[in-house]
């Protein structure tokens, strides 16, 4: 609620020298290409359309920036997100007016959600069009308004370049996010004054970085006085690159660790202290770590209802300490008794600081009891899956060789869609080092993991870049594979092929007495995915045998010079557990379907 | 600025008073929650779809708005925003920190007494239009 109305933010945020004088762009759409060099972006996914064909133009002179071609708009949109949480640079994607525009609409959603800075780029109709229905004419500056972090028209060319440096600044800066910038074909054709030329004021955009002293004070003291903490990991720790200094915190203080479905990778699965994801299907460590907890320290996570179940019940005895950088996540959903408003990096780092101080002038936490609880939560209820009696492939035995062969190295990327398979590539996948693991979050966007793993590998280009989809998922989305293959972006698609989709299914057996409507998909016979595969110039495998799994997999890891796509055929009743029902909770959790764990009579 | 020289119409019509006031206590019931009024003074960036998103934000996150107006401000570039919304107090937290997200919305304070927000009101709008005197009127 409070605020100085006078500061003026830098909003050309990029490494690129801002003063380095531009080859004095004729008309907008030469401004806008000259603001994407300046600013360093290097790579570009989109689609032509009417309105947007004068940027394309200028586009197509410029030697710097690589423009990727795709099938649809939405996979422009995944990609560029696939690119910045492969990399945390900004991701970008264009498309024309009208249903160019509106197709971004839901990788701009899903960015939002899960704080992925990207900016999209839109043509529009010219101005004195607007507001008249003309052909391909879409409101989309307010389509976009409740799910982006800001949306722009720029109508005046002059206004093009600091509206594009100021988006720039916007995605990237204090919570990341997804910025729209919407241009009128009249500004891009129109002439430049480059003397006109200025940064945008953005009075009302002051992004907190650094947490108060005293807060960070009240929250050591907190966790030097509590005796079940837990170090509650979400996102912001990867968004920020924390990841280290998160390890130092949790070594200094010996706390255990919960990373969330958004922080897998932000501390080593391998590490003691990690007890796994909490959640709808969080590990019984983790949930029970959570429930059991008298103080959370919750670092860039938000208390999704995923996470907590049912909030009456969610941690009934912990206190919170709360740090997010957005400071509406605070006490958003569950109360916060300290509150540290800032960059995860910056405010983890002050923790750390400051325990080190009280630690070297003799305080400690009393945590040895509760490690051992949790130590022993962890041994006694680890993930694990039934072997299908029937000799078929279990889906997250699939996941497991996968990540045996390729590894948990840096530069073994995994991109998941949504659902079952999303859950067992969360659990069976072993995750070491951050954005190594893309997925949708918040959103839950099915269709996410081809184009995602596309701009990964665009970003990446030596990293081993695996989409772990599904075949639901997939079928939302693999016209990408044209665009992979064409443009030399070979990515590895493992479809989890269950002929279902397979959550839906999952919760119609839970829940709907075995009633599967209209979840089951004939995916075994149409498509025939090792020929859809080679159709567009992919390599197509096929493995529906456990024996041949690794055999598989290497095939799929020798070919580098396009992608592949591999048909898992996997037991289609594999259900993922743990699970806390919807809406219940998390001490209704089951590990396995009807087997509930002891870890709260035991204690 | 200059305090209007036209004072509030006395009585405020009839389809200002009641109507939003009981539903709002229906709401308050319904949820448990001791809900109140609380008027928002808001400073934006006078920019083309300001409003809109400031609605949006407002019917997003679910809350009401009893009262709204817009008027500029001795700042071309800035306009003010008087919001009248019904809600607890926790509930005004939540959405001043949503409203404070957006990157156009450059200040918020919450009026806390009824003269300065009749005082207000008026101020904003020198030619006083009748949705402006009813708010003002409204709130007491």
């Amino acid at each position: 609620m409070t605020a100085q109305p006078t500061q003026t933010p830098p909003v050309t945020g990029s490494a690129a020298d801002p003063a380095a004088p531009a080859a004095a762009p004729a008309n907008g759409a030469e401004a806008l290409v000259a603001t994407l060099e300046r600013i360093g972006v290097s790579d570009i996914f989109g689609l032509p359309g009417g309105a947007v064909l004068p940027l394309y133009d200028a586009l197509y002179q410029s030697s710097r920036i690589r423009h990727i071609l795709v099938r649809h708009e939405q996979g422009a949109g995944h990609a560029a997100q696939g690119y910045a949480s492969a990399t945390g640079r900004v991701g970008v994607c264009m498309a024309t007016s009208g249903p160019g525009a509106t197709n971004l609409v839901t990788p701009l959603a899903d960015a939002n959600m899960d704080s992925v800075p990207m900016v999209a780029i839109t043509g529009n109709v010219p101005s004195s069009s607007i507001g008249s229905d003309a052909f391909q004419e879409a409101d989309i500056r307010s389509i976009t308004m409740p799910v982006t972090k800001h949306s722009f028209l720029v109508t005046d060319p002059d206004q093009i370049a600091p509206t594009l440096a100021s988006a720039f600044h916007i995605a990237s800066s204090g919570r990341p996010g997804p910025v729209l910038v919407d241009v009128s074909k009249d500004a891009l054709v129109s002439a430049v004054d480059p003397a006109t030329l200025t940064d945008l004021a953005l009075p009302g955009y002051r992004p907190v970085t650094a947490p108060r002293p005293e807060a960070v004070r009240d929250a050591v003291s907190l966790m030097l006085q509590a005796r079940r903490p837990v170090l509650y990991v979400g996102g912001g720790v990867v968004r920020a690159g924390a990841d280290r200094e998160l390890r130092s915190l949790a070594e200094l203080s010996g706390i255990p660790v919960v990373t969330t479905l958004m922080a897998r990778g932000a501390f080593p699965d391998s590490h003691p202290q990690h007890m796994g994801m909490p959640g709808m299907h969080g590990t019984v460590a983790a949930v029970g770590a959570l429930q059991k907890s008298d103080l959370i320290i919750s670092l860039g996570a938000r208390f999704d209802d995923r996470v907590t179940g049912k909030l009456d019940s969610f941690a009934p005895h912990a206190r919170v300490i709360h740090a997010d950088i957005d400071p509406a996540e605070i006490g958003k959903n569950r109360a916060a008794d300290v509150a540290l408003v800032g960059d995860a990096r910056e405010t983890i780092g002050q923790l750390v600081a400051e325990l080190t101080d009280r630690t070297r002038s003799g305080a400690a936490g009393d945590y040895e009891e509760w490690v051992g609880f949790c130590t022993r939560t962890k041994a006694r209820y680890p993930l694990g899956y039934e072997t299908p009696a029937d000799g078929s492939l279990a889906p997250q035995y699939v996941i497991e060789r996968i990540n045996a062969i390729s590894g948990s190295g840096p530069d073994s990327v995994y991109v998941a869609g949504v659902g079952q398979h999303q859950m067992w590539a969360s659990h069976f996948v072993s995750y070491e080092h951050p954005r190594t693991w893309l997925n949708s979050g918040g959103l839950g966007t099915m269709g996410y993991a081809v184009p995602a793993a596309m701009g990964a590998k665009v970003a990446r280009p030596e990293a081993t870049v695996w989409a772990i989809d599904g075949d639901g998922c997939f079928q939302m989305t693999n016209q990408e594979l044209a665009t992979c293959a064409v443009e030399g972006i070979p990515i590895k698609v493992a479809i989890i092929n269950n002929a279902a989709l397979g959550m839906v299914r999952q919760w119609q057996a839970l829940f709907f007495s075995e009633r599967y409507s209209h979840s089951g998909l004939p995916s075994m016979q149409v498509p025939d995915f090792v020929t859809l595969a080679e159709a567009y110039g992919c390599l197509g495998l096929r493995c529906d045998r456990p024996e041949d799994v690794d055999a598989t997999v290497e095939a799929a890891m020798a070919v580098n010079d396009r992608p592949v796509v591999v048909d898992f055929q996997v037991h289609k009743d594999a259900m993922v557990w743990p699970m806390v029902p919807a809406g219940t909770s998390n001490d209704a959790i089951q590990y396995a379907r009807d087997l509930k764990p002891t870890f709260l009579e035991d204690e | 600025m200059t305090t209007a020289a036209a004072t509030p119409p006395s009585t405020r019509p009839a389809t200002m008073t009641t109507a939003p006031i009981a539903a709002a206590e229906r709401a308050a019931t319904r949820k448990g929650t001791t809900m109140s009024r609380h008027a928002l003074s808001v400073l934006v960036e006078n920019n083309p779809g300001v409003l809109a998103r400031v609605s949006v934000l407002f019917a997003r996150r679910s809350f009401n708005i009893d009262h709204l107006v817009v008027g500029p401000t001795e700042d071309p570039k800035v306009s003010r925003m008087t919001i009248v919304v019904n809600v607890g107090t926790e509930q005004l937290h939540k959405v001043t920190n949503q409203l404070d997200k957006l990157i156009e919305v450059i200040h918020i304070e919450e009026l806390d007494d009824a003269a300065a927000i009749r005082e207000r009101l008026w101020a904003i709008n020198d030619n006083g239009p009748r949705p402006v005197g009813a708010m003002a009127a409204a709130w007491g």
